[in-house]
């Protein structure tokens, strides 16, 4: 392990957190700890998702935090219920208040003794130190927190269906699962659901996410007929429904490898008696058409990855497995169960100078934004997938799962290939034409 | 139809520009893609051949004709003769330049690589200049090296002999290592051929060095030698010759023939995918070159790639009776 991060892959964990709380209804993020990390991680979504992004910090001050009593919380925690009214606060430590040892969960039950007043508001601790594991991390342990304390056992509610996903899911990945559920007469439950809250359907100044599920909807989650979790990330939450109230999950690693979206619909279409709609295998046939039209030119190819654990395994498997195209190098960035389910050349939990220094035949690198530094060294084309795209319109309303975002994905891939290939025809003509 | 006089228009602007304008005449309604082919090569030595001189001349001096470079396949045979000490002077016409074409009758052989195309400009070339000629392919290892063989013994110098038996042998025994992780995924598989001329026997072949069972091929665009050629290597083996045939006559032979790929032009290759047969395109639209010892080991790469791809276990509706 290198003493340095250069060019780093890692997201941390508050940002992570941040994100799920963004797709609830009436949720505010605190960050617990000084404004510079707080600002930053603003910063970073709102070029990500060019959206107003609402999350607030108790704004820890050098004294405050050589002092270390719970007035920053406290009044951050007022101030946020003042300007916001919110319905649930999400507090969100950092790497300054874990690493001076901040007593949150008893800072928090001693505003919940001495604020009576506010006990209608969900508050709710979730530890995420940015010095351990990333993004995906922070955002699963909100989601478990969430589901640890908001939902209620109670009478099923018929066709009432919940759905976690992973951090990697687009507005149009969303949206695609919500279509696809409601069509077999489902009502889907999607925690969390930032199609409704950061892919532009909000027209108006907010300062509080107005869209995604409430409180309320959250709280029937504990009612629901099954759950399905979408991408790895999102089985401990699911699990976790299931240890409380005994809802069946249905796991789906991946939504763009065919065999899991065909089980998705087979699934859906057993649990609701209805056939798989038409469309959906005219998608299929037309997805196996383009990778018949596009598998001549898969010969020896080998693509990277640099991406968020889920994210990672999802695309690797359609990748690998549908595909067959070879897997050079995945860079991880932080220790995650994931890599157990890949086989790669090389496997790495590191940055993406690792990435750059571990790469000689790959054609393609799947990474977020900043893999742009990497194949503008190393001469390769980037697939942008993930957080951040900072340089696209529109990315986050794309879709990457179903037939249809395989199709998306294989398209953009099969196009580089055959340049490539195209290309590298003309390159002998440098070393043996015209030999006078 | 009009009756243009294509000539002297083409003389008069060929004045006025000061670059030549060669004529071809190459009437769209009579005759196919090889007539025209044949029409260009008697234009190219009325008009070009024969108007330039090399810079220099070597005593190794050959030209290749009927070579179209395609996917590069004239830079994957390039080698070969490099290491071997023997000059393509010119090449008609993958990669070539006018001015390399006009000094083509200083060669010392004419090396005819398609033949029916272009097989009359290397007889006339043959009546004008006196140059030799001989016909050879480059696909597959043993026709590559008979190739180059018959190339230096035309030159009828015993250095130069011995030079090109111990380098193709050289390069036949390294062609085998390489193929050596590929024939055992092609070994026993039933391929198709639809191609013509000069392919439709070299091919085959190409197609048996790699383990490969040719249920049949086709025969257009093949002339009377490549026919004997073919028939000559389907001896005693009861294989398929079709003459002319369309998409359905070829899923008809897959299928009654139980084949696991078809090898035929990009034209054919959706008759291939909608009959969910491996495909490889061997014709000219290709981007992959097949020429020469690297193209055998390029093709089994392809051939494997497509035969063993994981899409084929997907192309059945999971949803039939859902």
């Amino acid at each position: 392990m290198k003493n340095a991060t250069v060019y780093p892959l890692k997201l941390s964990q508050p940002l992570g957190g941040a994100l799920a709380s963004l797709g609830i209804k009436g949720a505010i993020p605190i960050y617990h700890g000084p404004q510079g990390c707080t600002s930053f991680s603003v910063a970073f979504l709102t070029r990500h998702f060019r959206e107003l992004i609402p999350i607030q910090t108790t704004a820890l001050s050098e004294i405050a935090t050589i002092i270390g009593d719970d007035f920053n919380l406290h009044e951050g925690i007022k101030n946020v219920i003042n300007s916001r009214n919110p319905d649930i606060i999400i507090i969100l430590s950092t790497g300054v208040s874990e690493v001076r040892g901040d007593d949150i969960e008893g800072g928090l039950k001693r505003f919940k003794e001495q604020y009576p007043e506010y006990s209608h508001i969900h508050i709710i601790f979730v530890s995420t130190p940015d010095f351990k594991g990333s993004l995906e991390d922070g955002f699963i342990a909100v989601l478990n927190k969430i589901i640890e304390e908001i939902p209620e056992a109670g009478e099923k509610i018929k066709n009432q269906v919940n759905v976690i996903v992973s951090p990697f899911l687009t507005a149009g990945d969303i949206d695609e699962i919500r279509e696809i559920i409601t069509y077999f007469g489902f009502y889907p439950i999607i925690l969390p659901d930032l199609s409704e809250t950061m892919s532009g359907s909000i027209d108006r100044f907010t300062l509080i996410p107005e869209g995604g599920p409430a409180i309320e909807d959250i709280r029937k989650m504990g009612r629901s007929e099954f759950t399905i979790a979408i991408g790895y990330g999102a089985k401990k939450p699911a699990q976790k429904l299931y240890d409380r109230f005994g809802i069946p999950v249905y796991e789906f690693y991946s939504l763009t490898e065919i065999e899991s979206i065909d089980n998705f619909l087979k699934l859906l279409s057993q649990l609701s008696g209805k056939d798989v709609p038409r469309k959906y295998i005219k998608q299929r046939k037309q997805l196996i058409d383009l990778m018949l039209d596009s598998h001549f030119y898969f010969t020896d190819k080998f693509i990277s990855i640099a991406l968020e654990p889920s994210h990672t395994l999802n695309i690797y498997k359609f990748i690998k497995e549908n595909l067959g195209i070879n897997i050079e190098t995945v860079v991880l960035p932080s220790k995650s169960e994931v890599s157990r389910y890949i086989k790669a050349e090389n496997m790495v939990i590191g940055d993406l100078e690792d990435l750059k220094n571990s790469i000689s035949k790959s054609v393609v690198l799947f990474s977020n934004s900043h893999g742009y530094h990497v194949v503008k060294e190393k001469d390769l084309y980037l697939i942008k997938v993930g957080i951040p795209i900072f340089d696209e319109f529109g990315h986050f309303l794309k879709t990457y799962i179903s037939y249809k975002g395989a199709i998306n994905i294989l398209s953009e891939l099969a196009t580089i290939f055959f340049h490539y290939d195209e290309d590298k025809s003309y390159e002998k003509f440098l070393i043996h034409s015209h030999q006078f | 139809m009009i009756g243009d006089d294509l000539d002297s228009a083409c003389k008069k602007a060929s004045e006025e520009i000061g670059i030549p304008v060669i004529p071809v005449h190459s009437p769209g309604f009579v005759g196919s893609k090889n007539l025209g082919n044949k029409l260009a090569g008697k234009s190219l030595l009325d008009h070009v051949i024969g108007t330039g001189e090399p810079p220099y001349i070597t005593p190794y001096d050959i030209n290749l004709i009927g070579e179209y470079n395609i996917a590069g396949e004239l830079w994957q045979v390039m080698p070969a003769f490099k290491d071997l000490g023997i000059r393509i002077l010119s090449s008609i016409s993958g990669d070539s330049t006018y001015r390399e074409i006009t000094y083509a009758h200083r060669s010392k052989l004419n090396v005819v690589v398609c033949s029916k195309a272009l097989v009359s400009l290397a007889e006339e070339m043959k009546q004008k200049y006196g140059i030799p000629f001989i016909e050879g392919s480059f696909y597959g290892i043993r026709e590559t090296s008979k190739t180059l063989i018959s190339i230096a013994k035309a030159f009828g110098d015993k250095g130069l002999l011995e030079k090109t038996l111990k380098y193709t042998r050289e390069r036949e025994k390294e062609t085998r290592e390489r193929l050596k992780q590929y024939i055992p995924l092609l070994k026993g598989k039933k391929v198709f051929l639809y191609t013509g001329g000069v392919k439709s026997w070299s091919m085959v072949y190409m197609l048996e060095e790699l383990g490969m069972e040719v249920i049949g091929t086709s025969i257009r665009k093949s002339t009377k030698k490549d026919i004997e050629k073919l028939k000559h290597e389907f001896e005693k083996k009861q294989k398929i010759l079709l003459e002319k045939g369309g998409a359905k006559d070829i899923l008809r032979i897959m299928k009654e023939e139980k084949g696991d790929i078809l090898l035929a032009g990009g034209r054919n290759m959706y008759t291939a995918i909608k009959g969910k047969y491996p495909f490889l395109d061997v014709n000219q639209e290709r981007v992959y070159p097949y020429a020469g010892y690297s193209g055998i080991v390029e093709m089994a790469k392809h051939l494997v790639n497509t035969l063993y791809s994981p899409v084929w276990k997907y192309v059945k509706d999971p949803f039939m009776g859902s």
